[in-house]
């Protein structure tokens, strides 16, 4: 063809009326990365069975119109590694306003993938080297084509599968560990559009799943507040085909303990690595290997916008008060250019008890290199009351992502509640309490 | 002529007295309006009386309404609430800041410091260094209410080290005191930031360097 081949676009209208299934398959390579070529199961065009191949596999379109992290993904992709990148184009079908619609053709489209695969195996392919990333009924697609492979298919990355008409059923009804050699899932919407249990080898659970930072909180906020939260899923992935920062993980049984700090040792050794989000999720796919079954969730926290990168650092204190003091803190870290960076650890109040040391789990946006300055505030949330005061006997500040830096500490500080307190601190000495 | 002049204010009052009758009318005419007004008040007497809020207006106490006494009450109360919230915030009593210590028993550090180069032949370092040493500690949060005392236990002119003890007065009998308070991390940590916070003019460098600041007991 002379012309470019386009993702097909679609009206409202046509979400009105809806649309008959008509799946069509583009490839793109770093032979042809900006002009894609149609591919069916007779034309393989730049197709090279000997590479890696994935295929982006999109949910449900209401609209109509093409997702506009497409374009992104497939750069993205041709950046990391020299691949086959596959796009599903099934906006016929999947545009409609009626999701149970779009649902129903679910194993209809995975038909048509099975067929291509079957030709490309028959051409000389591995199905250690099929790769199929699925966003919301894409991941659901995804994993019947892995369920008819009995889960042969190399990897299976579900961006935030779906929740409606998917939760609650049979393994054999949607995306689950079975489906492939490794199955990574990001939920970034638990409490809506996504799916709310574990599907994958390993299930990443964003800012716990549910709200995103960053995204509105009401539907004043417009049209995202439908969809921000379950598209952030897909925008955490493209993050890590950029090399600014990785996302770090922390395998735990519950985002609360993770936000209590209790899961961020990821081995028996401080060395061994915790899982990264996103296309190196597995690199992680060994220390599995002893889990029966081979499943685990993994929390962590995210900024409010790209690259979404969070900086992890405890705060140990040792408070001397004769009473328990409950509430929460709120540090500050400044360097000496001035860069500042802020993190409340108010998910429950702490309880400060007499020679216990606390260790709480402060997230930043940045990762400042060198702390020049730190400020605590204590505040219990009570607006009427006598103002109570924490008396600190040591502070210590620990990175999480670098623990080869020094530790920060401070001593003997008197916090008065509501009151920033900002003061220098030191290399902690050799002595330990 | 005289004569006519007479005349004319002879027709002047005429006209005066004249525009006075209609003014004799009107208070007659308010007074015939008064009447049919009286009348019209007999039914909404009636209406009072048959109200069910009549009896707020009912004088209960002297010139007081039943209305009068429940509002007085009902802002009592709020004001007795504030006043009392206000009084616990104000009379609140720092349990740490007035605790009564038996100190029965005695803790000894010491502290070597090494002098830096730039200050050597400052004759008066040791003694404001006991200064510093007793501001240091006696103004501390935690450990104030017991620290005793600092002294020179020995000065090295060819070591250019001074070293000092520091007495302190300690409960006795309480195991998690001596290690969390009496800890010598405590004490050394204490020092080593107020040194940072704060250096001594003319000797800017001392005890920045940790290595140059030595705590044992």
């Amino acid at each position: 063809e002379e012309t470019c081949p386009s993702f097909t676009r679609l009206s409202f209208h046509s979400a009105v009326v809806g649309t008959g299934l008509n799946v069509r398959l583009m490839l793109y390579t770093r032979k042809n990365l900006t002009c894609a070529q149609t591919i069916n199961s007779s034309a393989f065009g730049n197709l090279n069975v000997t590479k890696k191949t994935t295929f982006i596999v999109h949910g449900f379109r209401p609209t109509g119109s093409p997702p506009v992290w497409m374009d992104d993904l497939v750069k993205g992709l041709l950046s990391v590694e020299d691949m086959n990148v596959v796009v599903v184009d099934w906006n016929r079908g999947a545009t409609t306003l009626i999701y149970t619609h779009a649902s129903s053709k679910t194993r209809k489209v995975a038909m048509v993938l099975k067929e291509f695969i079957d030709q490309m195996l028959a051409e000389g392919a591995s199905l250690d080297d099929i790769y199929m990333i699925g966003v919301s009924l894409g991941a659901h697609i995804s994993g019947f084509v892995g369920e008819m492979y009995d889960g042969w298919l190399g990897r299976i990355t579900g961006l935030d599968p779906a929740g409606p008409l998917f939760n609650g059923k049979p393994h054999q009804d949607r995306l689950d560990p079975s489906d492939a050699q490794f199955v990574d899932v990001i939920h970034s919407d638990t409490d809506a559009l996504g799916y709310k249990e574990p599907l994958g080898n390993i299930d990443f659970y964003p800012n716990g799943g549910l709200d995103q930072p960053g995204c509105p909180k009401t539907i004043l906020g417009g049209f995202q507040y439908f969809k921000c939260d379950h598209q952030r899923s897909v925008y955490l992935y493209l993050s890590s085909l950029r090399e600014s920062c990785t996302i770090t993980a922390y395998p735990c049984d519950s985002y609360q303990d993770y936000r209590n700090g209790k899961c961020v040792s990821c081995g028996t050794s401080q060395k061994e690595s915790c899982p990264l989000l996103g296309y190196y999720a597995d690199n992680w796919k060994d220390h599995l290997r002893g889990k029966d079954p081979p499943m685990t969730k993994a929390f962590f926290d995210t900024a409010e916008e790209s690259p979404f990168c969070m900086y992890h650092y405890f705060v140990d204190i040792i408070t001397w008060n004769k009473n328990v003091r409950r509430g929460d803190i709120t540090i500050k870290l400044r360097d000496k250019a001035g860069n500042t960076t802020e993190s409340k650890i108010n998910h429950e109040p702490t309880t400060f008890q007499k020679y216990h040391q606390v260790s709480l789990l402060a997230r930043f946006n940045q990762d400042l290199d060198k702390v020049a300055a730190i400020s605590l505030m204590f505040s219990t949330g009570s607006l009427i009351g006598p103002r109570y005061k924490l008396r600190i006997l040591r502070m210590k500040l620990r990175s999480l992502a670098h623990p080869e830096r020094p530790q920060l500490c401070r001593y003997d500080l008197v916090l008065m509640e509501n009151v920033e307190t900002v003061f220098q601190p030191i290399l902690c000495p050799e002595l330990q309490l | 002529m005289d004569l006519a002049q007479p005349s004319q204010p002879v027709d002047e009052l005429e006209l005066s007295v004249l525009e006075r009758q209609p003014e004799e009318n009107t208070p007659l005419n308010g007074a015939d309006k008064v009447f049919p007004s009286l009348d019209e008040e007999v039914p909404p007497a009636e209406a009072n009386k048959e109200s069910p809020w009549s009896s707020c207006n009912k004088n209960v106490v002297g010139r007081c309404k039943l209305w009068m006494i429940i509002t007085s009450i009902f802002l009592g109360v709020i004001t007795v609430i504030i006043i009392g919230l206000c009084l616990a915030a104000v009379t609140y009593v720092d349990e740490d800041e007035n605790e009564i210590l038996e100190l029965s028993s005695n803790k000894t550090f010491f502290i070597m410091l090494k002098i830096p180069e730039e200050c050597v032949a400052e004759e008066e370092l040791p003694h404001l260094l006991t200064e510093r040493l007793t501001d240091v500690y006696s103004t501390s949060p935690s450990l104030g209410r017991y620290f005793t005392s600092v002294e020179i236990v020995d000065f090295s002119g060819e070591n250019a080290t001074v070293t000092y003890d520091l007495q302190f007065g300690v409960p006795s009998d309480d195991e998690n005191f001596m290690k969390y308070m009496m800890s010598e991390e405590l004490v050394l940590g204490i020092l080593l930031q107020d040194f940072r916070d704060q250096n001594i003019p003319g000797c800017e460098s001392l005890g920045l360097d940790p290595t140059s600041l030595l705590l044992y007991e």
